[in-house]
């Protein structure tokens, strides 16, 4: 009895042992910078730092509350990144399924590499890419033109700058979102196939009764994990892609403080904007962890 | 490999002994002259250390063997000055003021460095730089001291607050603030047209290139500025702006941007003003015809639009002559000419004028030697005429350097340059004032071919490495003398060029709802009409409050 509990006790040690560096890691990066979080409540000096800055106590917080810029790029964050989380799932997981389907191996694989490969070029590239594609003289307009359309600066058009961006964001990361699912469908024994083809079912009752539910839990994992993105519209994408004329649809939270942060040295009022966004977010995410507990039995802790 | 080594080697000595004196006899080491009083032209005794950082164009190599830290400014700085430059980092100069802000809000900061004037506030404001008041009487050089007090004391009122000097501010020479008309003569020339003076002409004119598709399918006839930069300049980024809208609100005398005082002495912003609506209306309309930029606002490099010759009508300074090389290169028949143009309805040319100048050099407080600031900007103004003939290597690798000119350098070397190619007298001046004069006219008969009386651009020899100034000064620049000359030239200055108490909290959205209107009805997304709810708007969110704070601060 006393012999097994010595040796749980050394297994936890060496466990600990292996996690510290990660956990070390973790406090310097992601814990400590957290008491920057003062500089939402001061007015921020860089020369006395923050602990020496005055305190100013809700001050920022309710500036932003004035202004009605906040509420606009709040909305225009949330617009985006949901349409971005649900996209992202839904497009991946239809584009796993239909390449599941083909049994040609060498095409398949092709297919896959080749879908792959944008979400290997930064903004910065791609940007200038998309721009160009959409521009005025681009590819896009030139196509249109053939059926008569008036040609559109599509990247211009507020109305327009919210589906784009969502679009071009599901366009680059749709290939290597649906290599998990095209991971998680291979785990599906084929036994459960042929069972249910003995049984009469077709290609789409098998689809709907086997496949699906095989890779139900990794599209829920998958959701829950991007939700914790909810308030992350993309900073890279649509600070690449942006200009003055759409700001009413395409300004976000993060390109806002940029600008305000960075542009403007307005430091502690950029600080209130984000740690504004990080309680949004937090609570998002715990609310969503809750969901996934009670309907799908789902949980990570 | 070996001389890598010996590089490496060098270097690492070279630190050693700064690090030495820092800790050491800073007190005593002082620029001294040969007879060992302190001087603005002094050489230390002991090496001293200057940790800098550096805006630069990446797009440049640096010349063969040289490095940051090892080139011709460096090597000139370590000779004259006994002094080593040590570079913190390089920023390309799109990215500098971000990567500038970061630091400044993290207290990581050169020994010197040159700001802007919202930085510089901060600065300021956050106590981080040191006060220069006790070494601007010993150091500043009798130059420097004249062209900063030849601003009526503008520019030195820039960088004091609260009675203390707190850096080395730039002046400017006046020429960087005047919008010229620049356009393809070669085009009017083939289309049998004059250059347009007034807007109706300017229709016409761009009519016809984007008609004739002069510069091959989707001409554009006005360009417009590259994606996210500004349209015009205002009262905080007030010259030095490529290919604007400027010339176009000036010819309604619209000067959005700018604080004005009306006849009554009342204090209006430019932007929402009746003439700026008016200017707006214009511009929407040529948007509409397709004869500005349809590109407008979403242009990736309006500068390439220009070079690879897709344009015929851009508005920028007179220093546009300086990249009209790149323009040649691609068709050695594009030729650029600037105009004072187009012209208000009175027959008048209404310049809007930038500041003395926007730019600031200020030392870490704590630096030992806070006196590195006088003393390397003013060797560079004594020598800078020299570098220009001795290198390639560009100024904005000269650590610390801010620009420091007389106010009229531009028209005065316009006015040399005349005489010298009518044979007559030069007037005369001091080398000393006019740092560039005496290379520019040494390199006139290389640029531009004997006898002078055809300013065509087949005369000129693009290769001179002059060629790109002595080309905006006798294209660009002559285009203000003339017009001088003629009496049209009207100059309207901003009643302030620096932001208020209010400003530097409202400012940020006041100015992001004017980008989106202005652009927004420019390329007719909203109706014109979207100008009196924008004014509206304007007032009540803050532009009121301070509009009364710059009342007050001119009332002064």
């Amino acid at each position: 009895m006393k012999k097994s509990r010595n040796r749980t006790k050394s297994r936890t040690v060496s466990y600990w042992i292996m996690v510290l560096p990660a956990l070390v890691w973790m406090v310097a990066i992601n814990i400590v910078p957290m008491f920057g979080i003062v500089m939402a409540f001061q007015d921020f000096n860089p020369g006395k730092g923050i602990f020496g800055s005055e305190f100013v106590g809700l001050e920022n917080f309710e500036y932003m509350m004035q202004m009605k810029d906040v509420s606009q790029i709040f909305t225009n964050t949330i617009v985006i990144a949901v349409g971005k989380l649900i996209l992202n799932v839904l497009v991946p997981v239809c584009f796993a399924l239909l390449l599941n389907e083909i049994k040609n191996v060498v095409f398949k694989r092709c297919v896959q590499t080749v879908v792959y490969l944008p979400h290997f070029i930064s903004w910065v590239v791609m940007g200038g890419i998309l721009l160009d594609v959409f521009g005025l003289y681009g590819p896009i307009n030139g196509i249109l033109s053939n059926f008569g359309f008036e040609p559109i600066a599509f990247f211009r058009s507020s109305k327009l700058f919210r589906q784009l961006v969502i679009g071009t964001d599901v366009w680059k990361e749709f290939g290597f979102n649906a290599v998990v699912y095209l991971a998680a469908l291979t785990g599906i024994s084929p036994e459960l196939y042929e069972a249910a083809s003995i049984d009469g079912a077709g290609r789409w009752k098998r689809m709907w009764h086997i496949t699906l539910p095989g890779i139900k839990p990794v599209i829920v994992l998958m959701t829950i994990l991007a939700l914790g993105n909810i308030l992350n519209a993309g900073f890279d994408q649509i600070y690449n892609l942006y200009n003055q004329a759409v700001y009413s649809t395409g300004d976000i939270i993060d390109t806002w403080v940029y600008r305000v942060g960075l542009n403007d040295m307005q430091f502690s009022l950029a600080t209130a904007v984000g740690l504004l966004k990080s309680v949004v977010g937090f609570l998002m995410i715990s609310g969503s962890y809750l969901i996934a507990y009670k309907k799908a039995n789902y949980r990570i802790f | 490999m070996k001389k890598k080594q010996l590089l490496a080697a060098g270097l690492a000595g070279i630190m050693a002994l700064g690090s030495l004196t820092m800790t050491g006899t800073a007190a005593e080491n002082l620029p001294v002259d040969e007879s060992g009083n302190p001087s603005p032209f002094g050489k230390y005794e002991e090496p001293v250390t200057v940790e800098v950082i550096q805006s630069i164009n990446p797009t440049i190599p640096l010349p063969e063997g040289d490095s940051a830290t090892d080139n011709y400014y460096t090597r000139y700085i370590k000779e004259n000055m006994n002094i080593d430059i040590k570079v913190k980092w390089q920023a390309a100069s799109s990215d500098y003021s971000q990567k500038l802000n970061l630091a400044i809000a993290s207290n990581d900061l050169p020994d010197i460095l040159v700001v802007d004037e919202q930085a510089f506030k901060k600065l300021v404001k956050s106590d981080l730089i040191e006060d220069l008041t006790p070494y601007y009487e010993t150091y500043v050089s009798d130059t420097v001291r004249a062209n900063i007090d030849q601003t009526d004391g503008k520019a030195m009122e820039r960088a004091t607050v609260d009675g203390k000097i707190y850096a080395l501010p730039n002046v400017q020479s006046e020429a960087d603030s005047f919008n010229l008309m620049w356009i393809r003569q070669d085009w009017l020339d083939e289309l049998n047209l004059e250059a347009p003076t007034t807007i109706e002409e300017l229709e016409t004119v761009a009519k016809a290139f984007v008609d004739n598709q002069m510069g091959g399918e989707n001409t554009i006839g006005i360009l417009g500025p590259t994606i996210n930069s500004r349209l015009y300049n205002d009262f905080i980024v007030s010259a030095n702006n490529m290919n604007n809208l400027d010339g176009i609100f000036q010819a309604y005398q619209s000067y959005p941007g700018f604080w004005l005082e009306d006849e009554n002495g009342e204090v209006v912003y430019g932007s929402i003003t009746e003439k700026t609506k008016e200017a707006l209306g214009e511009l929407q309309k040529l948007y509409a015809e397709g004869l500005l930029d349809q590109e407008l606002g979403v242009r990736k490099d309006a500068d390439e639009a220009w070079k690879s010759g897709k344009a015929g009508i851009l508005f920028s300074p007179w220093w546009h002559g300086y990249n009209v090389k790149d323009a040649i290169a691609n068709d050695s028949e594009a030729e650029w000419k600037a105009y004072a143009s187009p012209l208000a309805a009175d027959g008048q040319w209404y310049p809007k004028m930038g500041s003395t100048g926007s730019n600031y050099c200020v030392v870490r407080k704590g630096y030992e030697h806070p006196e590195v600031v006088f003393l390397l900007n003013n060797f560079l103004r004594r020598d800078e005429g020299l570098f220009t003939l001795e290198t390639n290597l560009e100024l904005s690798y000269y650590p610390g350097r801010v620009v420091i000119a007389p106010e009229d350098e531009c028209s005065f070397s316009v006015e040399a340059l005349k005489a010298e190619m009518a044979g007559e007298e030069i007037p005369e001046y001091s080398s000393a004032d006019y740092k560039s004069l005496d290379s520019d006219l040494l390199s006139l008969p290389g640029c531009l071919a004997e006898p002078y009386d055809d300013l065509g651009i087949e005369n000129w020899n693009t290769e001179d490495p002059n060629f790109g100034r002595i080309y905006s000064l006798l294209m660009g620049m002559m285009a203000v003398t003339d017009a001088e000359e003629e009496g049209i030239v009207n100059r309207t200055y901003s009643v302030l060029y620096s932001q208020t108490e209010t400003m530097e909290k409202k400012w940020t959205n006041l100015k992001k709802k004017e980008d989106e209107t202005f652009l927004k009805i420019i390329i007719g997304e909203e109706p014109l009409d979207a100008f009196d709810t924008f004014v509206e708007e304007w007032k009540a969110e803050g532009g009121d409050e301070i509009t009364a704070e710059v009342q007050e601060s001119v009332n002064k």
